[in-house]
């Protein structure tokens, strides 16, 4: 910035759908050597307006012109500007108020009336000045109260676009990535009942652990909450699989209404996709999500470079991240050399609520899917040939005749709880897990449980304190931990952690995260990011 | 882009999309491209066929040529479209620019396909209401579309009709002298009033059969509608549902087509859904027909040529105390979430006989300061709703017993029931409806409520004839038996979805997936022999409750004998007690005198 005495300026209130008036104001007006403001005579700007923008004009040689920052409400104004730069890079200037260097009038000339609005010529002013070298900038220490927004009429625009081929698309690229997220969401620095949107769109057509854990939330969130915070649950509204369950909630479906905003985005399973993070970032200023675990990097055969990062990116770039277990979260920062701070939120059980559960024992259940890190197979290979076995997850395999096998997501819920129900003794041979439902669930109906003795187990047996959980080193020890539980009597369930304790840890951290302020670096450093690989793409 | 004629020496830019005329109607076909004339002078694009001549329509909006040629605003608006009818006997049209001092030809030989023999139709009987097709056409619309829409009335079958102007008389419909020009739509003389948009057509013999189904007890007839791309083919159908004043509060799919008895309109501009909802308030659901021939062909808009945007309703015309309007399930339609006041009880009913987790499948909806559940019906009436259960629950929705209680809480509600789903997501019921025969189904039933293009109709609250009894709730003071009495509403909601641990035949006879159908036929032999087990399992443990049961019920039965027998054996003790007490003895006499005056 040079320290010469600032250019007097010529006001002139221009007639919005007046573009020929406009123009013959300024001529008739300026005065070679004055910086140029245009005014609307209905816009409200703030006191003391003009010093601050002529300052952010003439702090660099190529701000050509410079706006306020148009805002709904004063009180918008106050809350957001002392968070924005000084100045930021506009696609375009405010006809409400711009205040435009004299030497770019003298070297480009006024608007051409060509145009059918004040507005339209302006666009065109800025792209000519733009194509030159120039911008157009935001005094974010100013304010324009200015709630309309005329978009160029049709022939208008079709001009722009036939003169500027690059129009529609900079205003693009700035509302997804260049605009400051503080600005984005500026209208939700009002006062308002906290509006959440519980992401459920990475939810697959068939019952999952990742499935029960989402409804189950929500379901108790939305008993918790309502009132308190307006609570919309994003999928897509032709994916109809759980629509069983969600019917009744306020759908967003980002199809159809793309243009809503949250104050918390949240999801209940990792983002595995730039576009789900896409999706968070974009509808709310604040981004949290669950770590369920971490067995789709750490597997090279189910890993992907681009799962791998973004999985790791987004934990980082979230303003809280929620993990199942202590053993989640500290897989996660192991594995990635980081020290992301997750906070760790034990999973609750629906089951043994009613004395009808409470059935004796039949079968020997073995839970998990075909995936390797499951151990059903090894499970059964040490289990021989012992009567009554019931397998629950993935497909039969040929070398398993003798036991009854059903792909969980065949059965139905009541069946699942039936098996459950009716075991004599769990067995839950998985190698890897963020947490174990099933673990849960059947020590809520008081079934024995053997599992083995890894890190995540051990954080559950402190945790639940449950004499029926055993725990063996490895699968071979199987066979002889069976057959004496099978002998003994299984201890009297006790009450276990349920949905709803679940729901109001979450919902206390909810309430702790709108306690807070905008995270405004995170905000601006995962826009940052997303805006790269934008570029990239 | 299709090859591009250039006229060099005029600055012509021509090109035909279709080389040969395309059938759009056994009678009709047209050709459409794209011609630009810069600096032109007056002129006018013309199809000549057999000797005749119809002007092409232009000005069609043509964003893909304005691209190609770098956005030029000039190739924006390059589209026409000539429509025309098709001749007899093979015959080639041509195409030509014509100015006051000139012809251009464009292109010529283009085929036209013959006219197709139309099935004769018996003439309609004279007599009939005067019906007025209102059209309202505002500045700018294009005369492409204003003259199909008119073509479409001049095709009518049925001859007791007006055509009313709305507003003012675009120029091209100067030589049109048997349209009348009214101000208002109230200036119409007809007896029934049918509004089409300046975008839509009527199918030919529309208003021939909505006027046989105007009678003196009809107040509103409203037809299907025909959805037509930009140049007329048909695309989609909208097959609307009987009217349903309950479905109507939240989906105003009465649409546009409908022919209104004038004198409720009230003056009315147009057929917008408070239109539609006061004509339907004064007429009385009674009065109003549904038609279910698709009469009314809705032009869908073209992204490239016209995108024809429709404004949607933001909110239903209807407004209530206590209710809060949300989006519906589908565009278009809304939910009026209505909340259950403090203090409600609801009680859910439900049946031992349908296994051991029902209980467990409601818990965590249940909060205990709310709701009470009970294993059979209980003796006395204690809570303000109550919800009957009657099937073995797998699953339900998280609204379940809020939707029911709220909906079952409204006057106008007599019972209430939802959507009852089997173990594979088959819609098992979802209200009955009285068909033409009188025969009461579910035309819902075995649909998959999974599937994206479920009815429309599913999706809204509305009321049904009855019900089955797999769930439904109702207030105190309400029978089951007598719901539907007086003006109360047997109603669906499908904001409570009971999902039952059965299956229904279409489940059954489903197609085995894939990847089961690749199992080998050992695999299969395995997997039945496994379901055997577990079949012959439930069996036992279904005997062993029902043994139980029966014991516990002799048992009870006994227990009532014994009680019974010892109250008789108390009164038997009372009356022994009595003849030998000593004041029984000191009364003989005074007993025998009574017996004496009483002539025993």
């Amino acid at each position: 910035m040079n320290d010469q005495p600032l250019p007097a300026v010529t006001t002139v209130r221009v007639a919005p759908s007046d573009i020929t008036a406009s123009n013959l104001a300024c001529q008739s007006a300026w005065k070679p050597g004055h910086d140029l403001l245009l005014l609307d005579p209905d816009a409200e700007i703030s006191q003391d307006f003009l010093a601050e923008m002529q300052a952010v004009l003439h702090l660099h040689e190529r701000h050509a012109a410079v706006s306020p920052l148009a805002v709904r409400e004063t009180g918008i104004f106050e809350r957001i500007s002392p968070l924005l730069p000084r100045y930021s890079r506009a696609p375009a200037a405010l006809p409400a108020c711009v205040l435009i260097k004299a030497e770019i009038i003298e070297r480009l000339g006024f608007f051409d009336e060509i145009f059918h609005s004040f507005h339209a010529a302006l666009d065109d002013f800025v792209c000519r000045i733009n194509r030159r070298g120039y911008s157009s900038v935001t005094a974010n220490r100013t304010y324009a109260l200015f709630d309309r927004q005329n978009d160029p009429s049709e022939p208008d625009r079709d001009l722009l676009l036939y003169r500027y081929p690059e129009y529609e698309h900079k205003f693009a690229f700035y509302d997804n990535f260049e605009r400051d997220p503080v600005e984005q969401f500026a209208i939700l620095s009002a006062p308002h009942r906290p509006r959440i949107l519980y992401d459920l769109f990475h939810l697959t057509p068939s019952h999952s652990g990742t499935s029960d854990f989402g409804l189950n939330l929500l379901r108790e969130l939305w008993k918790q909450a309502d009132g308190e915070f307006e609570l919309f649950v994003g999928t897509h509204l032709a994916e109809r699989f759980f629509m069983h369950e969600l019917a009744g909630y306020r759908i967003y479906d980002d199809a159809a209404r793309a243009d809503e905003m949250f104050d918390l985005a949240f999801k209940p399973s990792q983002p595995l996709s730039w576009t789900e993070l896409r999706r968070l970032d974009r509808l709310a200023p604040r981004v949290s999500f669950t770590l369920l675990d971490l067995i789709g990097v750490r597997c090279d055969y189910l890993n992907s470079p681009a799962r791998q990062f973004v999985l790791q990116r987004a934990a980082k770039l979230s303003d809280y991240v929620f993990a199942l277990s202590a053993f989640a979260a500290s897989d996660f920062n192991a594995f990635f050399a980081e020290s992301v701070p997750f906070h760790t939120i034990h999973l609750g059980t629906n089951y043994g609520r009613t004395p009808d559960e409470l059935l004796p024992g039949e079968h020997v259940l073995v839970v998990g899917n075909n995936f390797a890190h499951k151990g059903v197979t090894e499970a059964l290979a040490y289990l021989g040939t012992q009567p009554d076995i019931v397998v629950l997850g993935g497909k039969p395999e040929p070398a398993a005749s003798h036991v009854r096998w059903l792909a969980s997501g065949d059965v139905s819920r009541q069946h699942m709880r039936d098996l459950f129900s009716r075991a004599r003794v769990v067995v839950y041979p998985s190698y890897y897990e963020g947490f174990g439902l099933p673990v849960i669930d059947a020590l809520a109906l008081g079934k024995p449980v053997i599992v083995l003795d890894s890190a995540v187990n051990r954080e559950l047996d402190a945790s639940f304190a449950n004499r029926n959980l055993h725990r063996i080193a490895t699968l071979s020890a199987l066979p002889g931990v069976l057959d004496q539980l099978l002998r003994t009597e299984p201890t009297p369930a006790p009450e276990m952690r349920r949905w709803p304790d679940v729901a109001a840890e979450y919902l206390n951290a909810f309430r702790m995260l709108f306690r807070r302020d905008w995270d405004v670096g995170k905000m601006r450093e995962r826009r940052a990011f997303l805006r790269a690989l934008a570029a990239s793409d | 882009m299709a090859a591009v004629v250039l006229h060099s020496a005029e600055n012509v830019l021509f090109a035909l999309d279709t080389p040969a005329a395309v059938p759009v109607t056994p009678a009709e076909a047209y050709v459409k491209g794209w011609f630009v004339w810069q600096n032109a002078p007056e002129f006018e694009l013309r199809l000549a066929l057999d000797g005749t001549e119809v002007c092409a329509f232009t000005g069609l909006a043509r964003p893909d040529v304005a691209r190609h040629h770098q956005n030029n605003p000039a190739f924006k608006y390059s589209g026409f479209v000539a429509r025309f009818s098709r001749p007899a006997i093979p015959s080639a049209a041509k195409l030509f620019v014509r100015t006051p001092e000139k012809e251009i030809l464009l292109a010529e030989q283009i085929q036209v396909p013959v006219l197709e023999p139309s099935v004769s139709r018996p003439l309609p009987l004279p007599g009939g209401p005067l019906v007025s097709v209102v059209l309202s056409i505002p500045q700018g619309a294009h005369p492409y579309l204003v003259m199909r829409a008119i073509e479409s009335l001049r095709r009518q079958t049925y001859a007791r009709s007006e055509i009313c102007l709305i507003g003012h008389r675009p120029a091209f419909l100067e030589d049109l002298d048997h349209i009348a020009l009214h101000e208002s739509a109230a200036q119409a003389r007809g007896e029934f009033v049918l509004f089409l948009d300046y975008r839509d057509e009527l199918a030919p013999t529309a208003l021939e059969e909505l006027a046989a189904r105007l009678a003196d007890d009809v107040d509103l007839v409203y037809a299907d509608e025909q959805e037509i791309d930009f140049y007329g083919h048909p695309a989609g159908r909208f097959t609307k549902p009987a009217f349903d004043p309950e479905a109507f509060l939240s989906w105003n799919y009465v649409g546009k087509g409908a022919a209104i008895r004038r004198n409720l309109l009230g003056g009315a501009e147009g057929d917008s859904w408070a239109v539609l909802r006061d004509v339907v308030r004064s007429a009385g659901p009674a009065r109003v027909r549904h038609l279910p021939n698709a009469l009314y062909y809705s032009r869908k808009g073209d992204e490239l040529v016209a995108p024809l945007a429709r404004e949607t309703p933001s909110s239903p015309p209807f407004t209530e105390p206590g209710v809060t309007v949300e989006s519906g399930l589908f565009p278009g339609s809304f939910r009026l979430r209505r909340a259950v006041p403090a203090g409600i009880r609801i009680g859910v009913v439900l049946r031992p006989e349908d296994g051991a987790f029902q209980r467990a499948a409601l818990a965590p909806l249940i909060d205990a300061r709310q709701v009470t559940v009970y294993d059979a019906t209980p003796a006395g009436v204690t809570e303000d709703v109550y919800i009957f259960i009657n099937r073995p629950l797998d699953t339900v929705n998280h609204f379940f017993l809020d939707e029911l209680a709220a909906q079952a809480l409204r006057e106008e509600c007599g019972i209430v029931t939802g959507i009852s789903l089997d173990r594979k997501g088959r819609i098992l019921h979802s209200g009955l409806r009285r068909d033409t025969t009188g025969r009461l189904t579910d035309s819902f039933t075995g649909l998959s409520f999974r599937a994206a293009d479920l009815p429309n109709e599913l999706n809204v609250v509305r009321s049904v004839d009855a019900i089955s009894d797999e769930f439904f709730a109702v207030r105190r003071g309400i029978s089951p038996q007598l719901a539907r009495t007086g003006d109360r509403s047997v109603l669906v909601t499908p904001y409570a979805v009971a999902t039952f641990d059965i299956m229904s035949e279409e489940s059954m006879s489903e197609e085995p997936p894939e990847e089961q159908s690749a199992l080998d036929a050992a695999s299969r032999l395995r997997q039945i022999a496994s379901e055997r087990n577990y079949l012959k399992r439930e069996l036992a443990s279904a005997r062993e409750t029902l043994a139980k049961l029966e014991a516990s019920r002799c048992q009870d039965l006994k227990t009532r004998i014994r009680e019974l027998e010892a109250t008789l054996e108390t009164e038997r003790q009372i009356g022994r007690d009595l003849q030998n007490s000593a004041s029984w003895k000191l009364t003989a006499p005074l007993r025998a005198c009574l017996r004496l005056v009483r002539g025993k």
